[in-house]
């Protein structure tokens, strides 16, 4: 369920996406060649079926005005204090295209060529939305981190 | 931190993290599982379900023409055949016997030719004419068999007749055709002409077949068939008739049957009504927004001739009409106030100030721009009525017919009446535009380039006036589209003139 909710805009489409996804695992668990976890290999499925969901719904990789998202350097202890929870909230304010890509290559681990393969862009498209997208969590958190204190 | 160590982080905390399944979305997941699979899409399209019918129903039948056509049984000599039979409706058997006195039996050189007349049974003849289908047996009493070679049957019974039997119906010609009736001796007939389905078959292609009755008159049952030709055979005889097969006096006749590509550049013309009251402002501002741009139209269609000239054609196209959204709106108003302040100097008096203030309104415009697509799958079904000579290269047609339109679906952005820019699309038009926009008029003129004998291309400048709103009712103004384009394909010719 975390991977829907990391990939949906929201908890709706993250259960379309979760529904979809053990539907195909069903569908294709025939397929499975003992090769590999089989955990990995659901959530190869999952994410595959969310990002369907996603085309379906249409999502674009757009710019975003990044005026207001000011880049600060910011030291470790900034993270302690942040739940998965509120991992989870700050990546799901992500523009979309930016959500999807920072998930495919940093939790994921997938490389820029692949994720520009599943998703039909360039890979350097895919870098550049990796970079703005981290860039952003990280002033989130800077933000955060100031109201915390 | 550097972007590794940031990744590294978010990817330890998210990885393993697990989120509570909300309640019931496993039984949600197991009922979509065993839910039957889909249909295909228009499957549940009653619409298009029936035009793709129509669509397999007339290459299905232009592909049966075509085979027919082309697998046409030649007919050869007498050959010892296997026999192959059609028996007739057994059980309706009707006798008529005829006496010996009462037929008309003619000699033709050392044969003993024998005419048999049998007006003596009209009664039973017109007994038999109410029947659709009838079976007669014709009785033959030998007086000699050596001598009875050739026996010419005649009648002046009027009556066609159908002939049951498997594997299909088949047609006769007319019974009284006396010409096509000769049949010989040793028991047996033989049909010198019998178009059968249409077909054309060659003296001696079969015969009657004879039984023996109980006081040894042998008697001829015209509806038992034994084909003496193995080219014909019960596998030959379509099950269907084919009603454009009938003989004609020209020699030759059309049953062309053809398939046609297309594409087409289009401009599509919006006229735009009021359903409404007040909305006159937004209209106009719509009117002046809103510009047609060049659309396109790809189809596929089949042609199918009716007579030499008429052809009624129907087939698939996907149509796109293009317009451009140019929405100027006020974006922000600067008022700029400049005062201007003069000082006047004069010596021995203090200095005067006079100030000059001028107001100037700056209003700044955002022009915001936008590609709508109106986007329609459509039949089209119209006649076409074609000129020019068989040989000719060259050859012209008018056609007339409709565009129903199956489904409608659009992608796009519109305004309010606020003029706040609104997406539209086929998903969440909701009260919007029309799924299915309806009918069309179509009129083209076609000019047919013959490149081989099988291909033409040809080139169909068109106008397609609409029929329907494209709006719903509660869009507060009417929708249509006329359009105007040039057809431009080719079609391949799949069957040929039939040659009697």
């Amino acid at each position: 369920m975390t991977i829907c909710l990391r990939y949906a805009g929201s908890r709706a489409e993250a259960e379309d996406m979760m529904q979809e996804g053990f539907v195909a695992i069903f569908k294709s668990i025939g397929q499975y060649k003992y090769e590999g976890s089989f955990a990995g290999w659901m959530t190869r499925i999952i994410v595959n079926a969310a990002l369907i969901v996603l085309r379906k719904n249409k999502f674009q990789f757009a710019e975003v005005d990044e005026t207001r998202y000011k880049y600060q350097p910011i030291d470790a202890y900034a993270y302690s204090h942040l739940s998965e929870d509120d991992l989870l909230k700050l990546i799901n304010a992500l523009p979309k295209g930016y959500k999807v890509v920072f998930n495919l290559s940093v939790i994921e681990g997938y490389s820029h060529e692949e994720i520009a393969d599943m998703l039909g862009i360039q890979p350097a498209t895919s870098r550049s939305q990796l970079v703005k997208a981290r860039k952003m969590l990280q002033q989130q958190i800077v933000e955060l981190q100031k109201i915390a204190v | 931190m550097t972007d590794k160590l940031f990744d590294n982080f978010i990817k330890e905390r998210l990885q393993n993290y697990q989120s509570p399944v909300p309640q019931g979305l496993w039984e949600k997941i197991i009922a979509e599982d065993e839910r039957k699979p889909k249909a295909i899409w228009w499957w549940n399209n009653k619409t298009l379900g029936l035009a793709m019918l129509l669509l397999l129903s007339i290459a299905g039948g232009g592909y049966w023409m075509l085979h027919s056509s082309e697998k046409k049984p030649l007919i050869a000599g007498n050959e010892k055949p296997p026999v192959n039979s059609i028996d007739a409706s057994n059980t309706m058997y009707n006798k008529v016997t005829e006496q010996q006195n009462q037929n008309k039996y003619s000699n033709t050189d050392n044969n003993t030719s024998k005419a048999l007349h049998r007006n003596g049974n009209k009664n039973e003849i017109q007994n038999l004419k109410d029947k659709l289908s009838v079976s007669t047996e014709a009785v033959i009493q030998k007086s000699s068999p050596d001598n009875a070679t050739e026996t010419n049957l005649s009648s002046t019974d009027k009556a066609g007749f159908m002939v049951s039997g498997k594997p299909g119906m088949f047609k006769a010609n007319n019974y009284n055709n006396a010409s096509s009736h000769n049949y010989s001796g040793k028991k047996t007939a033989s049909y010198s002409s019998l178009n059968l389905l249409g077909e054309v078959f060659a003296e001696n292609d079969f015969m009657l077949s004879s039984n023996k009755i109980g006081n040894g008159t042998t008697v001829l049952n015209p509806f038992k068939l034994e084909f003496t030709n193995p080219n014909v055979n019960a596998k030959t005889v379509q099950p269907f008739f084919r009603i454009d097969d009938c003989p004609t006096t020209r020699g030759i006749f059309r049953n062309d049957f053809y398939v046609e590509g297309y594409a087409s550049p289009d401009f599509a013309f919006k006229n735009v009504t009021s359903t409404k009251s007040g909305n006159d402002s937004y209209l106009q501002k719509k009117d002046s927004s809103e510009t047609m741009r060049l659309g396109f139209t790809v189809g596929a269609r089949f042609s199918k001739s009716l007579t030499n000239n008429l052809l009624l054609k129907a087939g698939l196209q996907y149509s796109q009409f293009n317009e451009k959204l140019t929405l100027r709106t006020e974006n922000e108003r600067k008022l700029v106030i400049t005062v201007l302040t003069h000082y006047i100097i004069r010596p021995g008096q203090p200095d005067s100030a006079v100030n000059d203030t001028s107001y100037t309104m700056y209003i700044g415009y955002r022009v915001r721009t936008n590609i709508n697509r109106y986007k329609n799958l459509e039949l089209p079904i119209m006649l076409s009525y074609e000129m020019g000579k068989p040989e000719s290269k060259w050859k012209f047609a008018v056609n007339a017919g409709a565009i129903v339109n199956l489904t409608s679906w659009y992608d796009g952005k519109t305004f309010d009446s606020e003029n706040n820019l609104v997406s539209v699309s086929s998903k969440g038009n909701n009260g919007f535009y029309q799924h299915k926009i309806g009918l069309s008029l179509y009129g083209s003129i076609s000019v047919f380039r013959s490149i081989t004998d099988e291909i033409d291309v040809f080139a169909e400048p068109y106008f397609r006036y609409g029929l329907s709103n494209s709006m719903q009712s509660t869009g507060g103004f009417g929708q249509k589209f006329n359009v105007a384009g040039l057809q431009l394909g080719a079609r391949l010719r799949l069957s040929k003139n039939k040659h009697l």
